[in-house]
């Protein structure tokens, strides 16, 4: 027999073995692969978050800061909605340091049937807007018409269907690339289309919220403040002289996202240590048992005139296609159970979740690869040196 | 040919037990959307339709460890192939789910059963081999 094959040949003789060893391997370069990749999709859900930040400052009416989770419905479009009148625009637009200034329309739909469930409605002026504008045009470049809506990545239509809010069609004209955050399950329309919405609503009797013309009332206040102005000294002013509206910093609301983030992310970092070590100590002493066991075997080799360091190469050969195809199946294990389960994921963990690039996750893959090989080679190295040191003749002794 | 028909029974259990899993589950921890109201949607009938092509194929994949014959077990293993892909298409290609991908039978329901019917598929791939490879030894014996 070649003795090139000997290593295939020996892992065929004891499949047994082979299995558990390529198991555990794979157990590695699943906890490496899909730990780093849920920690990689939960860092990329909050850069998305805080790109689709437009806006330094939200005012919102005093009531709805007590009544509602802001953070959640203004930064990641959870359904629900707060109105304050049309008037109070006027009033934050004196106030000094605002570079830009425009106001959006919330709508919660309900839910109806199967196939339908609460969705949040986002009506912003087209004239004024500077924070939504800029992300639709990624994927869609015209003028939005009235019934004419944007919809965000995670609704199941496609552009030219309709779709229906409180009785009134309205035709989707394109699909937003997905955030990772709620606003994935948001609709996006202009303040026209919202307030004939809110007209509907209100005419179903499903919109308990206002009693006002929907021509008058607007939900938040989106601002932009002037270069060399302080985002603070802004907000407070707004807080000091306008009363029944409360002014929120936008970056001090991702910071509740970003703590909950880092300590998911932590937790994540020392299950992925706990399964390294764990494995790194079983793969030392599975080779180290492997090699005890198979010292007559290696005894006979270095007599019919194998040298050492052939030795130690079939012993790293066979780690090398042990943890190569333990690493395979670890990162197809793992593609089988991020990439399908993801939205159950970000459900399940409350925070925005967006998967890399494909790019990024090969990279991640022949990393993750590279580390399971490396790691099955230096167990491996440690049983060939405790191998070098065997005394040939003394074994086959022991032997007889 | 012993070993290939120690084989062949292991799989055929493991087969069972996923057709099994699949019948019971789509009716139990990964259903389809429950609604407050009692209203069916789509998504409910994809569950149905699931669970008939389960149970079809937890009696093909009985019935294929009852019978000795390698024939048999090779046709029903077709069946249970062609069965498994019709599970899998179900949801959301033959039979739409619900609108939001954040939905349970779109987050849960579908990749399961996706899984689970692709589980049965190659198991049952590999024991066609293994059955053809046997039959072909057999007849050259």
């Amino acid at each position: 027999m070649n003795i090139r094959k000997l290593p295939v040949k020996n892992l065929e003789r004891k499949p047994v073995r082979t299995a558990m060893l390529i198991i555990l391997t794979a157990l590695l370069s699943l906890a490496v692969f899909g730990g780093t990749l849920v920690e990689r999709s939960l860092r990329s859900g909050l850069t998305s978050l805080e790109t689709r930040l437009g806006a330094d400052i939200i005012v919102v009416p005093a009531s709805a800061k007590s009544q509602y989770d802001l953070e959640s419905i203004l930064l990641e479009g959870v359904p629900g909605h707060f109105y304050m009148k049309k008037d109070y625009l006027d009033k934050v637009g004196k106030i000094e340091g605002i570079e830009k200034i425009s106001a959006q329309y919330y709508l919660a739909t309900v839910t109806s049937g199967c196939c339908s469930m609460p969705l949040q409605l986002i009506g912003f002026d087209p004239q004024t807007d500077f924070t939504v504008k800029p992300w639709i045009r990624q994927n869609y470049s015209g003028e939005l018409g009235e019934f004419e809506i944007v919809i965000g990545g995670n609704i199941n239509s496609a552009v030219g269907k309709t779709l229906k809010f409180y009785n009134q069609s309205c035709t989707v004209v394109g699909t937003l690339a997905r955030t990772g955050t709620e606003l994935d399950n948001a609709v996006f329309a202009t303040a026209q289309t919202i307030k004939a919405l809110i007209k509907s609503s209100e005419a179903l009797g499903l919109n308990g919220q206002t009693r006002e013309d929907p021509e008058q009332i607007i939900s938040t206040i989106q601002i932009k403040v002037q270069e060399g102005y302080d985002i603070d000294d802004v907000m407070n002013d707004i807080n000091i002289h306008i009363t029944r509206v409360q002014a929120v910093r936008t970056r001090s609301m991702i910071s509740g996202v970003a703590d909950s983030l880092a300590g998911t992310a932590y937790i994540i970092r020392v299950l992925i240590a706990a399964v390294w070590v764990l494995a790194l100590v079983i793969l030392f002493a599975a080779f180290a048992a492997m090699v005890n066991e198979r010292k007559r075997e290696f005894a006979v080799l270095r007599v019919i005139g194998t040298s050492r360091s052939r030795l130690a190469r079939i012993i790293l050969a066979e780690s090398a296609l042990v943890s190569l195809l333990g690493g395979v199946f670890g990162i197809l294990l793992g593609t089988a159970v991020v990439f399908p389960f993801s939205n159950l994921i970000e459900s399940k963990l409350g925070l925005p979740f967006l998967l890399p690039g494909t790019g990024d996750i090969l990279l991640l893959a022949a990393l993750t690869l590279a580390v399971s090989v490396l790691v099955g080679a230096a167990a491996a190295s440690y049983a060939a040196v405790k191998l070098s040191r065997v005394d040939t003749g003394l074994i086959l002794r022991e032997g007889n | 040919m012993k070993k290939k028909n120690t084989v062949s029974l292991f799989l055929g259990v493991c087969i069972l037990l996923c057709s099994l899993s699949l019948t019971v589950g789509v009716r139990t921890l990964f259903h389809a959307c429950v609604h407050d109201d009692g209203a069916f949607g789509a998504c409910h009938w994809a569950q149905q339709a699931i669970f008939g092509a389960g149970i079809v194929l937890s009696v093909l994949s009985l019935v294929r460890l009852l019978f000795p014959g390698n024939g048999v077990k090779l046709g029903l293993d077709l069946g249970i192939i062609v069965n498994a892909l019709l599970a899998a298409l179900t949801p959301g290609i033959l039979i739409h789910l619900c609108m939001m991908d954040t939905m349970v039978c779109n987050a849960l329901m579908r990749p399961i059963v996706c899984a689970i019917a692709a589980v049965i598929a190659i198991l049952a791939l590999i024991d066609t081999i293994i059955l053809g490879k046997s039959a072909k030894e057999g007849k050259s014996a």
